[in-house]
């Protein structure tokens, strides 16, 4: 049965199958396969899909009441709030292309092979399965949770369930099409026409759409999760880790992003006629000289140190004179065994020996990005510079009466970084000077197991980005060498599940035996073989 | 009033490098609170305590100071702090002058340093001298040479200034001073090792009164009842060093800023510092912490869970209190006390005030405690009561933890001993049971991973329960039967 208001959908779209003839009959029907058949052996997956429809059903009766469907001109009424309508409803389009698709043009901006790829390789897709494992049951029993699929402490990343939003209609699907893109019931219609193509990102952000070409936008919403958000209700607290979470750091936009894997295209990877189209280019910002992801590591560098600020900011608020929650420091930092001779007794700290100071993964990424812009704008960078050093000892050192402080005023340096970042190029003779920034800070003595990864995963990324198809220029050894020290390999197959124990050992076996001279002597080789 | 001058004038230069150190008094030297040092240079002479051999007619050995020289280690106490350790650690922390000079060194490495008629070399030399146990000798220097002196009771003898060491209790909490810690403020005596120190390299301080004795070269014969001798150190250590423990929590709860509290010293060393990974190599990952966890929730089922409440969080008080609780003459406020520390001490920062109150009644009670368990009696009954105290209680005390065990194996080696009377004599590892040295061998730390010499000051790899089960209790039934 398909509701009556996709015959308005129709209307907008030409003639369209059913999923199901989408899945098959299409396919068989066109006589060429352009995609392996979807494996949707997850089938309580798919029949959950379809309870969506319900809401699916409601929602759009309130969109089309509101808005011009044809020409998706018409903003939302501002007391219109979008919500959520399920992935099934995405999937009906979004899965395979129908020949009229790949005929009308359609493909040539989005692929409609999305849910597919999120289907059957993204793990995001698992996230809500997991939460039903035995590992899962265990967990919630050690924490006191008395079922971990319903409690929204689990649900706001593993399923998209945000604090303050109404729970989502499709929780079994997971971290679905809607907990990145946005809800969608405001612009489910009007984003299918042709003119939504050439709209400024703002317009489809008052819709609900999140412009996730945006870096900076695309790293927050990434971090909400990878990294945590007390707003949204995303706490990853120690006594869960404690209780047996893998641990969440770090996180690198780019090389995350690639991991999914990319079920998208990046504007130049378009076809030419969409490429070339100016309205086009104009609405996403599109710079053709641009390396996507070079931009996506210097921007997603500073925005990681960003939302950690942020959430420690969040922290101090809500736990005022307690305990500090353990979750917002390195890891390594106390879970190490008493080993001597140690490495970390010799580093500098920015504090006293044997003190607290928060988990500083992500601050050799953002350090690229000051440099970044000391490279282009002396003078802006000299001004950001000053504060970022002075601001960032203050951050890391801080005790519980400054560190609400601390982060803010250090979070204003950052933002402004940010702003700066945004205009500047990221071509190849970019890459080339980050590349060597990396390499320079790889060989910090004190570099803690889950910077040297940051800095590693950058590396790997703008290298690919510049060299990747030179035949010339192969990836050198020591790269691999510090993938293996530093598992830089996010390994995304369909095999590849969320929690895998035996990688997650293998994880803590690297972080145990970890020393920062043989990551030192890796990023020193790098340097030396850029210079050849 | 000249010496003090001299002493402020003297301290000064270290009142500057404790300028960054809000949390430590700057020091000016209370003359009059104690009895000033004569240093060890007024004990040695060779009719008096420097004799080269013992001497069989008076009751004293008349060669303490030469066997303390010789054999102990208090003796090199201050000349540790020039060795490369001491000035990394003094680079570590920041130390404005050497270690051998910082007050937070000297505390306990060379305590005549207060008392110093200058920061001279010779006195600092002295390292834990005489006057550091047996008190400050100025007032009762030439009385106790006297005849009369004997006579004396102990207690005119303390308020000449004289620790009486013969009394295990003062004993006890003369060593705890140093080897469990103490604020050491204003010239007094003690330091306290705190997790700064313990990061730039300090050893942490696990203090077991009779594991200490057993091992300190004696210069002196025992006055105490020889009968059950190491049941009786061993009950009154236990409780003068949780007072000691509990009076330093006080005072660090105290003093401590925010960027020094909480004070992680005061927590279980491995609840924290361990690698990550599975009780075994095999999956799935579960660790010992969890699994306890899970035991507990099955035990506590329908009832609150006590240890979830912990679940994250660093365990507290698995040294100085666990056995205290099958010692005789039970203190119940004492105990309940400490009952409620530890809950204060998973929020310390929002209760200091009523952690150093709680924590300054306990160790207060504690000590008292201590005083009355020099009454009791130890005889072989007593002992064996004792024994199936322990063995009750054994399975909570080593709950996963090194801690626990390993003060289960000291309590279970001194009372080893007192039940075969070796009253005060040399240790002796051969009347040690095979099981006793063997769960020795397992508590200490690892020296070699797959071959390689490396030095580890974590159990890496133990499994408390097993070793509970297999050598621990087994031992206790041996012994209870013997």
């Amino acid at each position: 049965m398909r509701p009556p208001a996709n015959d308005l959908a129709r209307i907008a779209h030409g003639p369209r199958k059913t999923r199901d003839s989408l899945c098959s009959k299409t396919r068989e029907s066109s006589g060429h396969s352009l995609l392996p058949r979807p494996d949707f052996s997850r089938s309580r997956l798919w029949a959950r899909a379809q309870c969506g429809l319900v809401h699916y059903v409601l929602a759009l009766a309130l969109a089309i009441a509101a808005c011009d469907v044809f020409t998706a001109t018409a903003r939302a009424a501002p007391d219109e709030v979008p919500v959520n309508l399920g992935a099934a409803r995405c999937l009906d389009c979004h899965t395979q292309p129908s020949p009229i698709r790949q005929q009308d043009g359609t493909t040539d901006w989005v692929r409609l092979t999305e849910a597919h790829t999120w289907l059957t390789t993204d793990k995001h897709s698992q996230a809500f399965e997991m939460l039903t494992t035995e590992y899962s049951k265990r967990l919630g029993e050690r924490l006191g949770i008395l079922d971990v699929t319903k409690d929204q402490r689990c649900l706001s990343c593993h399923a998209g369930w945000a604090k303050g939003t109404p729970m989502p209609p499709q929780l079994a699907m997971g971290v679905s099409c809607e907990a990145c893109h946005g809800p969608s019931s405001l612009y489910d219609l009007r984003h299918t026409v042709p003119a939504w193509r050439a709209k400024p990102a703002d317009e489809k952000a008052e819709l609900g759409m999140i412009d996730v070409r945006e870096p900076r936008r695309r790293s927050e919403l990434c971090l909400s999760c990878h990294l945590g958000s007390a707003a949204e209700g995303k706490l990853l607290t120690h006594a869960m880790y404690a209780a047996g979470h893998p641990p969440l750091p770090g996180f690198e936009s780019a090389t995350f992003a690639q991991a999914m894997p990319p079920h998208w295209r990046e504007l130049g990877q378009k076809a030419a006629v969409v490429r070339d189209d100016d309205r086009i280019r104009q609405a996403n910002g599109y710079k053709e000289t641009d390396l996507p992801d070079v931009k996506a590591v210097v921007i997603g560098g500073v925005v990681a140190l960003r939302e950690s600020v942020r959430l420690s900011g969040e922290w101090a608020a809500a736990n005022s004179g307690g305990w500090p929650d353990f979750a917002q420091y390195d890891c390594a930092a106390c879970h190490h065994e008493l080993e001597r001779p140690s490495w970390r007794q010799t580093r500098s700290t920015p504090g006293r020996p044997g003190r607290l100071f928060v988990s500083n993964w992500p601050v050799p990424l953002a350090e690229i990005g000051v440099k970044r812009l000391e490279r282009d704008d002396a003078t802006a960078g000299e001004l950001v510079r000053q504060d970022f050093d002075r601001r960032l000892v203050d951050y890391l050192g801080a005790g519980s009466s400054q560190r609400t402080a601390s982060c803010e005023r250090l979070g204003e340096t950052l933002d402004i970084l940010l702003r700066r970042l945004d205009d500047l190029p990221y071509d190849r003779s970019a890459a080339g000077h980050l590349l060597r920034d990396v390499g320079q800070l790889g060989q910090r003595g004190d570099l803690d197991f889950d910077s040297a990864r940051q800095l590693g995963w950058a590396f790997q990324t703008i290298y690919l980005a510049s060299y990747g198809n030179d035949p010339a220029r192969p990836a050198p050894q020591a790269l691999a060498e510090l993938a293996g020290m530093l598992l830089l390999d996010l390994a995304s197959t369909r095999e590849q599940k969320i929690l895998d124990l035996a990688r997650q050992q293998a994880m803590y076996d690297a972080l145990g035996g970890y020393q920062p001279s043989a990551a030192n002597s890796r990023f020193a080789i790098l340097l030396q073989a850029l210079e050849k | 009033m000249r010496t003090t001058l001299t002493l402020l004038v003297i301290m000064s230069p270290y009142a500057d490098a404790c300028a960054d150190e809000p949390r430590r008094e700057p020091i000016a030297a209370p003359l009059g609170q104690r009895s000033p040092w004569v240093g060890v240079s007024s004990c040695s002479a060779q009719p008096c305590h420097g004799d080269v051999k013992r001497d069989s007619v008076w009751p004293i050995w008349g060669n303490e100071v030469t066997l303390w020289i010789e054999r102990d280690p208090h003796a090199q106490a201050y000349r540790v702090l020039s060795n490369e350790l001491s000035k990394q650690m003094a680079r570590r922390l920041r130390l404005e002058v050497p270690a051998n000079r910082s007050h937070r060194c000297l505390g306990c490495h060379s305590p005549g340093e207060a008392y110093a008629s200058q920061r001279e070399e010779p006195v600092l030399a002295d390292g834990v001298g005489c006057e550091a146990c047996h008190g400050g000798a100025q007032k009762w220097l030439a009385e106790h040479t006297l005849a009369g002196w004997q006579a004396k009771s102990a207690r005119a003898k303390r308020e000449s200034g004289m620790v009486d060491t013969k009394n295990l209790h003062d004993r006890a909490q003369a060593c705890a001073k140093c080897h469990v810690g103490a604020a050491g403020a204003n010239g007094a005596l003690g330091g306290d090792v705190d997790h700064e120190l313990i990061a730039a390299g300090h050893p942490a301080l696990k203090f077991e009164f009779t594991a200490y004795l057993s091992k300190m070269p004696k210069h002196w014969s025992e006055k105490v009842p020889l009968a059950g001798f190491d049941a009786r150190a061993w009950a009154v250590g236990q409780t003068t060093s949780a007072a000691a423990a509990l009076a330093l929590l006080a005072d660090r709860a105290a003093r401590g800023n925010e960027s020094a509290w909480p004070e992680f010293a005061e927590y279980d060393c491995y609840s924290c510092h361990h690698q990550l990974h599975g009780a075994s190599d095999a999956l799935p990952l579960v660790s010992r912490r969890q699994q306890a966890v899970e035991r507990q929730s099955v035990k506590s089922a329908g009832k609150k869970p006590t240890i979830r409440e912990q679940l994250g969080l660093p365990l507290w008080g698995n040294w100085y209190l666990p056995l205290t609780r099958v010692l005789p003459g039970t203190d119940d406020a004492a105990l309940k006390a400490t009952t409620e520390i530890e809950r204060l001490m998973r929020h310390p920062g929002a209760e200091r005030q009523q952690l150093v109150q709680t924590a300054g009644e306990a160790a207060r009670r504690f000590d008292r405690w201590g005083q009355r368990l020099m009454e009791e009696e130890y005889s072989s009954t007593a002992i064996d009561q004792l024994l199936g105290r322990l063995k009750t209680a054994a399975p909570a005390i080593a709950s996963g933890n090194w801690d626990g065990e390993a003060q289960l194996y000291l309590a279970l080696v001194a009372l080893h001993y007192a039940k075969h009377d070796r009253p005060g004599g040399p240790p002796a590892d051969d009347r040690l049971t095979r099981s006793l040295r063997q769960t020795r061998e397992e508590l200490m730390f690892p020296t070699t991973v797959a071959g390689e010499e490396r030095r580890f000051d974590s159990p890496r790899g133990l499994d408390p329960e097993a070793a509970l089960r297999e050598r621990l209790l087994p031992e206790l039934e041996r012994l209870l039967k013997e």
